[in-house]
């Protein structure tokens, strides 16, 4: 790759990059010893919990790399990793036995976190540590005081790896024979041991402290942890000297490298996927850009590495520039970033009845679902499946009623799979513990102030995401019904049921029937807006419920792992045979969409964009060559604009052409750069399992 | 009711950004008086519709042999061919296809169904201060459905654009002026013997209307196809700079380098093969077309292609 952004990476930079990305870190990471154990301490599951991160801590390899500035990695890995399960504990066993185990709520708060940075960088360890002890002293609920032991330990945690980096600095540094080093590391010293109680004071104590907690909060809850609003929580420690600037520059270069350190993991599919977000709304509702938003984006520029991946919060008022500058990335293959739309998701958030403060601060996790920042865990309260359902709506609803008849039993279905899926996830909260999370809760309010863990009601906002999945099967299977059943009589709901059950075979005439029925992506309303009016149906259905505590449930559309929930998807009306790939998200199915980018973005943007609370998403394919000079930019960027106006949720451009995936093949060392959108996640494409590669290239279409 | 005029059209393209300012929606009109060797819209050319077959969607399921009453779907050493001469496009083929391989190209459509469909994308022109363009084709051999189909959009507000090949009698122009906010007039050769020989018709005509928009102070962009081997010359670069210079109010120059999709498309269609010089001309590389540009510039032409290779970051 060439450097030609606007500020050069420094030498040191382009050294810890090419290491990082061959990574030679990785020779530090042991499997985690099995004698390391802290299951027989006399103490709760959420104090085990805490002793264990402790116990890491104490004992965890630890090494600085040369040149570098920010230092830790993550150096264990699970001791039975034989299967590539990224779900094991990476903490030592804090289980007392199997019967704790399995009367815990694992999924409740162990994956898709988003740590409440502001929260930890503003006060630092040592406050928080000492604002848990003394709410611990005034709590007399033994429960709570638990947590609250948790918290302080978990605390106490972080600064003894801290202190063994200061120590390690200090060996280093009365190592070296470069003076320069010998000053650099000198001052990691200080840093780490200054941050093992304080607060940071400049830009490079705060990346510092971010990067420590970040890695420990991975180890404490397993994998997919996202570092919210990034620039917000960085601006004060900006510095507005330019000539500081530029080292403030090579500090972050430093941190977003650091930030990949986990990427050959999991058969090379980032199980970090590391979400930041960027600019948008402040709380009180003004435009959020900073000087750091644009550090990040022109790091992004220049490292293009698979994380972090930024995603850029525009709204009504955001800088011309900001847009312009995300188009013209995204043509250059930055595929990492996605652009959310405030002007959708904070009223969506704000008609969810959140406040609006609140609703303004959002971040997204590692599959882009929203979250508060520091305030939630909106992940997840489970998923309704509208194609399965739509299957089962068929084999329940005679041949011979009509299209409400058939219409309303499937709503009734939708219906009593939602209240039963938040039916369950109320009596979860009540039966059972959640996983106690001690770390991750010392970042977020109010679980001090409560005196519980966040995954047992200590949260500020306790409300929890629904996940309306396999979106675009379920539109277009009933855009196809509706047409050939329905309104042309081809057909009979039987027919196409048992044809569904035999995959097609021997009904091919109707599979090309059900097939050329109205699709989704063509701006066509015959096929939007009974899929638009499901969603709508859905939502409110989903708005209706509340938790025991009044919490909310949160709707959003997602269809995340498309070919792999395609290929345990049984045949559909909409002509798609069994096991066939789905699309990711709101993406018509491929092959098609016919009209175009301004088509699909019409088709999506019939969806009541308040239902679009915890996500919602558009990717699209472009061939950067299409896009070429000053007038593809400004009419991309136009079409962007106009995407935005026309309130459309989340938009993920991969711009890459057919020829260029199909040659990554060929030779994937060469392509070793070539970074695309999968559907949450970014990753090399030449890392991506080949069923991945094969739908990413059957999308490549559009011609800009 | 001009809304009722009805027209035979091959191709709504939305999200058009090559043919006019901002994003548009181009309107493809069937029929053309030119016969261009090198054409890169060849279903433009016949007024009628046509057959449209794509050899690397069949999935040779047989149904369209069944369902031909012609009999003009047969096999050539093994392979799924079409008797193009026994076909009578009725489309009955189409219908069973199993991979959306046949199709029929080329429908009649009104005033009205266009305009709505154009109007769907009104916010993206709003945004790119783009609209609607009328191509081809040579969209002034239906200048009745034209001349509705640009009041009805300028009635709508949109920005209107025709691209034209020139080669149509006066008064059409005459007819379509009026809701006109830019003309793309493609010339295609400056010399009369070649121009006859590359398109089959003198470029007489199509000088002469040049020189009458340019009069009746149409705004025009000039669009010169250059192909390789054919109008890549000196002198036809030195001619077109006589030909600025003498209209001073002249948009300005595009060079549209020569693109081998045409070639496809003449499979599809079953339509005469290319020549020989064009089958074995590849798309010019970036670095020739910029010479091309150079050449034109340095002779005083107002070259408004950004230079390729110039504002792409490269990786």
């Amino acid at each position: 790759m060439t450097m030609t952004a606007e500020h050069p990476t420094t030498p040191r930079v382009q050294d810890l990059r090419e290491r990082m990305n061959g990574y030679e870190h990785a020779a530090h990471r042991i499997a985690r010893p099995a004698a390391w154990s802290v299951a027989s301490l006399d103490c709760s599951l959420a104090e085990r919990r805490a002793h264990a991160l402790h116990l890491a801590c104490e004992g965890m390899p630890i090494a600085i790399e040369p040149g570098e500035l920010i230092v830790g990695l993550r150096t264990l890995l699970p001791p039975t990793d034989q299967n590539g399960n990224i779900w094991q504990p990476l903490l030592p066993p804090f289980f007392r036995d199997d019967a704790e185990a399995e009367s815990i709520d694992k999924g409740r708060s162990t994956s898709h976190n988003v740590p409440g940075f502001g929260k930890l960088i503003r006060h630092g360890l040592g406050e928080l540590s000492s604002r848990a002890e003394t709410r611990k002293a005034a709590e007399t609920d033994p429960v709570k005081r638990e947590y609250l032991n948790s918290f302080t330990i978990s605390c106490e945690a972080v600064g003894v790896l801290l202190a063994r980096y200061a120590a390690l600095a200090d060996k280093l540094a009365g190592e070296t024979d470069d003076p320069l080093r010998r000053v650099e590391l000198e001052r990691i010293a200080g840093i780490c041991q200054h941050l093992t109680t304080g607060t940071p004071r400049d830009l490079h104590e705060a990346l510092q402290l971010y990067w420590s907690c970040w890695c420990l909060i991975v180890l404490e809850v397993g994998c997919l942890v996202s570092m919210g609003r990034l620039d917000q929580v960085l601006a004060p420690f900006w510095p507005s000297d330019p000539v500081e600037a530029d080292d403030a520059r090579e500090l972050l270069d430093c941190f977003i490298v650091k930030c990949n350190d986990q990427n050959e993991l999991w058969q090379g599919v980032s199980l970090i996927n590391n979400g930041v977000m960027l600019s948008g709304l402040t709380r009180d509702g003004a435009d959020a850009t900073n000087p750091v938003t644009w550090a990040v984006l022109d790091s992004l520029e220049r490292l293009n590495m698979p994380d972090p991946q930024p995603a850029v919060r525009l709204h009504d008022g955001s800088p011309p520039d900001l847009i312009r500058e995300v188009c013209r990335l995204w043509r250059m293959g930055r595929s990492q970033i996605a652009v959310f739309n405030d002007d959708v998701f904070v009223p969506a958030l704000k008609g969810a009845g959140l406040d609006p403060a609140d609703a303004r601060d959002y971040a997204i996790d590692a599959c882009q679902d929203v979250t508060i920042f520091g305030k939630s865990d909106f992940y997840l309260a489970g998923a309704v499946r509208l194609a399965d359902l739509l299957l089962q709506a068929m084999a329940a609803v005679p041949d011979d009623a009509d299209w409400e008849t058939f219409l309303s039993a499937y709503r009734r279905l939708v219906a009593d799979e939602i209240a039963a899926l938040c039916k369950r996830y109320s009596e979860n909260l009540q039966t059972r513990t959640g996983m106690p999370c001690p770390l991750l809760s010392v970042s977020l309010d109010d679980c001090i102030e409560s005196g519980l863990d966040l995954a047992n009601g200590g949260l500020a906002i306790r409300d929890k995401g629904v996940m309306l999945a396999q979106p675009v099967v379920m539109i277009n299977s009933l855009a196809a019904l509706r047409q050939v059943v329905y309104e042309d009589g081809a057909s009979s709901l039987g027919e196409v049921r048992l044809a569904c059950e035999a995959n097609w075979a021997g009904h091919e005439d109707l599979q090309r029937q059900m097939q050329a029925a109205p699709k989704w992506g063509n701006d066509d309303d015959d096929a939007d807006l009974p899929g638009a009016d499901m969603f709508r149906f859905a939502s409110e259905q989903i708005w209706k419920h509340r938790m025991p505590d009044g919490s909310r449930f949160l709707s959003g559309i997602h269809q995340a792992h498309h070919v792999t929930t395609g290929h345990g998807t049984a045949a559909t009306p909409d002509g798609r045979l069994e096991g066939q790939p789905m699309s990711p998200t709101l993406a018509p199915a491929n092959g098609t969409e016919t009209k175009g980018p301004t088509a699909v973005m019409r088709s999506v943007t019939k969806i009541d964009p308040m239902i679009v609370q915890w996500n919602s998403s558009l990717t699209m394919v472009f061939d950067p060559a299409s896009l070429g000079g000053d007038t593809g930019l400004m009419k991309f960027e136009a079409l962007v604009r106009t995407w935005l106006k026309l309130r459309g949720p989340q938009l993920q451009i991969n711009a890459v052409s057919g020829d260029m995936l199909r040659a990554a093949r060929q030779d994937p060392d060469r392509y070793r750069d070539l970074i695309v959108r999968v559907w949450g996640f970014c990753d090399r494409f030449v890392s991506l399992q080949p069923i991945y590669q094969d739908e990413l290239i059957a999308r490549t279409r559009h011609g800009l | 009711m001009t809304g009722q005029l009805s027209g035979r059209i091959f191709d709504v393209q939305r999200f058009s950004i090559h043919d006019g300012p901002g994003i548009r929606t181009t309107v493809f009109l069937k029929g053309c008086p030119l016969r261009c060797q090198w054409c890169h819209n060849p279903e433009g050319i016949s007024p009628r519709q046509q057959l449209s077959f794509l050899q690397d969607k069949c999935v040779d399921c047989g149904f369209c042999f069944e369902a031909c009453p012609e009999g003009a779907h047969h096999r050539v050493n093994g392979q799924h061919a079409i008797d193009r001469q026994a076909c009578a496009v009725c489309g009955r083929c189409t219908e069973k296809c199993r991979s959306q391989g046949l199709e029929i190209v080329g429908r009649e459509a009104t005033v009205a169904e266009i305009i709505g469909e154009v109007l769907r994308d009104l916010p993206f022109y709003e945004t790119s201060d783009g609209g609607m363009t009328l191509s081809g084709g040579e969209p002034l051999l239906q200048v009745e459905f034209c001349a509705a189909l640009l009041q009805a959009g300028r009635e709508a507000g949109l920005h209107c654009v025709v691209e034209t090949c020139g080669h149509s009698p006066w008064e059409r122009y005459e007819r379509v002026l009026p809701w006109l906010d830019m003309v793309l007039f493609d010339l295609k050769e400056t010399d009369p013997d070649r121009h006859v020989r590359y398109t089959g018709v003198d470029n007489k005509l199509i000088l002469a209307n040049l020189y009458r928009l340019h009069e009746a102070g149409a705004t025009i962009l000039l669009r010169l196809p250059i192909v390789p081997g054919m109008n890549d010359r000196a002198a036809h670069f030195r001619a077109i700079a006589g030909i600025a210079g003498d209209l001073p109010d002249l948009l300005g120059v595009e060079v549209m380098p020569y693109h081998r999709l045409g070639l496809s498309k003449i499979q599809r269609f079953g339509l005469p093969e290319a020549s020989q010089h064009l089958q074995e001309t590849e798309t010019p590389d970036a670095a020739v077309v910029r010479g091309w540009i150079e050449t034109l510039s340095d002779f005083g032409v107002n070259v408004i292609n950004e230079l390729p290779g110039t504002t792409v970051r490269p990786e």
